[in-house]
């Protein structure tokens, strides 16, 4: 029981099946590591310890009987604050939404967890609306790196990439609009998926940008990230945007190997001359695939300055109602970004879309040569709390916007991304580098991301809680 | 790069808070401003790139359905 908070999704679901341990005691292991070390990280806004224990007495009632719960029997998951969970508002990291009803059912992808057995254990902190890459809420208090306490989270999945990272919880989900995953991941030293644009339903959550929200796992291991992303799929037309795609199956992918992939390392606008850390972490990645070669994809900057008007405009447009009644109830960092978005004019919008959809394309093109693209993640490890100036292009640029550098054009072009951790020796600090496919080809994002799993590529226990975890 | 999306971000900002009716306080102004001026530079960025003039391919599509949750598996080759 003492290495189970180390222990993978899967190998706790595979403990509880086999009557190793009881999901009671998992649950009952958690909740005692979340009430000594949350106020640590401020990684949780709900714990839901009642739910989660009667829902482990049903796990185990269930294998007494002799019925299997499902692939993720008693394995603890928390969700970002934007998720409805029954019974509790759906604070999306915001003040104003603390005076919302509570919700009346659980978000369609946590219903789709707990039917394979998971259980749901708590909510998660998030920067406001998801309109940030810091992990830093005014509202409800900054949420802290489990690397070293005063630096970022990274967001806006900020409670999510901090619980994991620190071992709170084997699994929890995120939502990415331009990075708001894999920044996260990449400052916490864990695995996440942003899936291609439209795969997974994002009924019962909180939106922000319509034409860039996605929803997806983040874990430890990227086997657990498969498991989930698995179950999670299916088409549903509770959602829009969803596409009713087949399903993969990126389990059964997980172990194909490298052989016959075209990987290359992504070029132009992802060179990393100015960003060392960033670069040693693609240049480690790329040496243990073997890659050598590189490719660009055209029309990245302009594919990221279209996500980023899209997502100003259509944010704006959302919060609109409350920027003119109650605009000082906002964070302040996301108040004055939303009323300049409200105030953008519409020509600007619609050349966004176009542009979009035309990165879209050329990145299309490039993926009939290429199976995969390496590219960093974040521009830099984790900064520390308060700091508001990164250098872009040799240029001071605000903070908050840029930590998605790298990740914002693949929202543009609906890619799926998963990070995979790295440290870096120089800062003692994790940073992720993307493992990028063609639409619909997440499969290979994760064989990738596994494949170098077994060559090292881990999610450490970080130095900084290690003796404090290991008291728990 | 030309800057076809030049604006004063002051001035725009005075003028469109009153059209949008959104009550901007003077300690706000700056930040605001800054985005403004930001996003004014992604709009040139965008507007310079190698679109055909002629072409309008922008719309979000969607499938109209009137069915239930459907749940479809593959196996990938």
């Amino acid at each position: 029981m003492s290495d189970l908070p180390l222990s993978s999704a899967g190998d706790i679901a595979a403990g509880v099946s086999a009557g190793h341990f009881s999901a009671r005691e998992v649950v009952n292991m958690f909740l005692a590591r979340i009430a000594r070390m949350n106020p640590a990280l401020n990684a949780f806004t709900a714990v839901l310890a009642e739910r989660a224990t009667a829902r482990a007495a049903h796990i185990d009632a269930q294998l007494a009987r002799g019925k299997k719960p499902g692939r993720l029997a008693g394995v603890p998951f928390a969700v970002k604050n934007l998720f409805d969970i029954c019974g509790l508002p759906t604070l999306a990291g915001s003040a104003i939404n603390a005076d919302h009803a509570p919700a009346r059912d659980d978000a369609l992808l946590i219903r789709r967890l707990e039917a394979e057995g998971a259980i749901l254990i708590g909510a998660l902190g998030m920067g406001e609306y998801a309109y940030d890459f810091t992990g830093e809420n005014a509202h409800y208090g900054n949420c802290a790196n489990p690397w070293d306490t005063a630096r970022m989270s990274g967001g806006s999945s900020s409670g999510s990439g901090s619980a994991l990272g620190g071992t709170l919880v084997p699994l929890a989900l995120g939502s990415d609009t331009n990075g708001s995953i894999r920044v996260p991941a990449s400052f916490c030293g864990i695995f996440g998926l942003k899936p291609t644009y439209g795969r997974l339903p994002r009924s019962g959550t909180y939106p922000f940008s319509d034409s860039l929200d996605h929803l997806g796992p983040m874990a430890r291991t990227s086997r657990d990230l498969a498991l989930a992303f698995d179950v999670m799929q299916g088409y549903s037309n509770s959602d829009h945007a969803c596409a009713d795609r087949p399903a993969l199956d990126c389990i059964g992918a997980l172990e194909r190997g490298l052989e016959n992939l075209r990987i290359r390392r992504a070029g132009g606008y992802f060179s990393l001359e100015s960003y060392p850390p960033a670069a040693r972490a693609v240049d480690k990645v790329c040496r243990a695939l073997n890659c050598t070669s590189e490719v660009e994809i055209p029309g990245t900057q302009e594919g990221r300055c279209a996500a980023y008007l899209i997502t100003n405009v259509e944010g704006s447009r959302l919060h609109l109602p409350r920027l003119r009644t109650r605009p000082q109830d906002f964070d302040p960092d996301t108040r004055d970004r939303f009323i300049a978005g409200a105030l953008l004019p519409a020509s600007w919008y619609a050349r966004a879309q176009q542009v979009r959809h035309w990165y879209a394309r050329k990145a299309a093109e490039v993926f009939r040569d290429v199976d995969v693209i390496v590219a960093a993640a974040t521009p830099c490890v984790a900064p520390r709390m308060g700091e508001k100036i990164l250098t872009i292009q040799g240029e001071a640029q605000p903070l908050r916007a840029n930590l998605g550098y790298f990740t914002q054009p693949i929202s543009a072009a609906g890619l799926p991304s998963c990070v995979v951790p790295t440290l870096d020796e120089e800062s003692g600090l994790p940073i992720g580098v993307q493992i990028i496919a063609a639409p619909w080809r997440e499969d290979l994002c994760l064989r990738v991301a596994f494949a170098l799993e077994t060559r090292g590529f881990t999610a450490r226990e970080p130095d900084a809680l290690g003796k404090e975890l290991a008291a728990v | 790069m030309p800057n076809k999306n030049a604006i004063d971000p002051p001035a725009y900002l005075e003028l469109m808070q009153t059209i949008l009716d959104i009550p901007v306080r003077e300690e706000w102004k700056a930040g605001v401003c800054l985005h403004l001026a930001n996003a004014a530079r992604m709009a040139d960025i965008i507007e310079a790139a190698d679109l055909d003039p002629d072409s309008l391919v922008l719309a979000g599509t969607f499938t109209p359905d009137s069915g239930g949750e459907r749940t479809t598996t593959e196996t990938t080759s």
